[in-house]
């Protein structure tokens, strides 16, 4: 019976935030990871590997609908992908072999508590952002034939673009990747400002491509955790269902929402779970 | 498709939105396949739940404990076959695309998306040997 409302409680916690992460365009592990480490008390590396696998299935649901819709960048996501695998691999490896132990776990949290903290100032000034202006040509598009055209949705038409930018893009996929590993998340928090604010790809091509993206990244770092027998299977599979219907839900609601008010609560929720997990880390609170 | 020796071309935009379309379905039916497994041992597990449920069960890889995951019962087995098709699904998408870029011989992008087929390989490689 204990088992069954664990399951259940589980399920729809990452269904919660499958359905945030769809409309907000990041993956759940931001909500995944505090959630099982505050309310379940699971280890952290085990919850991180746990929510790195809730990404690719996250990825997995609402890439599909993208790509069909022909939102994603193809090109720009593959080169990109080379850069976010690369750091996948290492944050991975940092959380599993270096970062173990009581310290480790403490340096985690502090780590956590930090990224999740930039990632929701980063939302807030989204709430208020201006016109993105368009970037210097840069020849490395044109080499990798980066420029490319965004397909009418609603009401816009029709447009082409330049991209810019190319090396910083790939710097910044890069941090992504090992924020991904490091902290079992998919990395869409740093791809998306990338690709939307330094490169100048279109809003909705952004996010459509960082979906496709986040899932390979993962899959590096949950490939390592998966491999090295840190994987809980019932812990992770009413979260993988969980956030995999919470996210076919809310590429559905995409259209139909604000986002500006959902937005804000998950800021608040953000910056309360970078707040718990920082004083976990320093240890002022014990689990 | 292409004619036999076509010169080195590249992706039209009608090619790469076929590309898009097979790449959604790809995915679509790895993670519908994935979810059944992942379901199906969520049953077992409620029906009969294993002796210790929230164990790693000697999840695998060169730490394969087979034995660990048969004593975990069918629940067990189960999540871990759902979870394998979840982890070989983007691997799936990342192998159609260089075998699409192949066939328009768009080595640049052959070369780019090999790269990322191989660093997948080197998490193989870590995961199941350091």
């Amino acid at each position: 019976m204990l088992l069954i409302l664990i399951l259940l409680s589980l399920l729809l916690i990452a269904a919660g935030a499958g359905v945030l992460g769809a409309l907000l365009g990041l993956g759940g592990g931001l909500v995944i990871v505090p959630a099982l480490v505050l309310i379940y008390n699971v280890d952290v590396h085990l919850a991180i590997a746990t929510s790195l696998i809730s990404v690719i299935a996250t990825s997995a649901g609402s890439a599909s609908r993208y790509a069909q819709q022909g939102l994603i960048h193809l090109r720009l996501g593959f080169l990109l992908e080379v850069a976010t695998v690369i750091g996948g691999l290492c944050g991975a490896v940092l959380t599993s072999s270096v970062l173990v132990g009581p310290a480790g776990t403490d340096v985690l949290f502090v780590i956590f508590a930090g990224v999740t903290t930039s990632a929701a100032l980063l939302l807030i000034r989204d709430l208020r952002a201006g016109k993105i202006h368009a970037p210097p040509h840069d020849p490395l598009a044109d080499r990798w034939r980066l420029n490319a055209t965004m397909p009418a949705t609603g009401s816009a038409p029709e447009r082409s673009f330049e991209v810019g930018h190319v090396k910083a893009g790939m710097g910044l996929s890069f941090v992504a990747g090992i924020s991904s590993g490091l902290l079992g998340i998919g990395g869409g928090l740093y791809k998306v400002p990338a690709m939307n604010g330094v490169m100048g790809v279109p809003m909705k091509m952004a996010s459509s491509t960082s979906s496709m993206m986040i899932g390979v990244t993962a899959t590096a770092g949950a490939l390592v955790f998966l491999l090295q027998g840190d994987v809980v299977p019932l812990l992770t599979a009413p979260v993988a269902v969980g956030t995999l219907t919470g996210t076919l839900l809310g590429t559905r609601l995409h259209t139909s929402v604000s986002s500006a008010r959902i937005r804000l609560l998950f800021v608040i929720v953000m910056l309360a779970a970078a707040l718990l997990m920082l004083l976990h880390g320093l240890g002022v609170t014990n689990a | 498709m292409s004619a036999t020796a076509s010169p080195p071309t590249t992706l039209s935009s009608s090619d790469l939105s076929r590309l898009s379309e097979r790449l959604g379905l790809l995915l679509r039916i790895g993670v519908g396949i994935s979810a059944v497994f992942l379901l199906a041992g969520l049953l077992f597990a409620v029906v009969s739940p294993p002796a210790d449920p929230f164990s790693t069960h000697g999840l695998p890889g060169s730490r394969l404990s087979l034995s660990g995951i048969e004593a975990g019962g069918p629940a067990i087995w189960c999540v871990t076959l759902g979870l394998f098709v979840l982890v070989a699904t983007p691997i799936g998408r990342v192998v159609l695309s260089v075998q699409t870029f192949l066939r328009r011989k768009e080595m640049d992008y052959v070369g780019v998306t090999l790269l990322v087929l191989l660093l997948l390989g080197v998490s193989v490689v870590v995961g199941a040997f350091l």
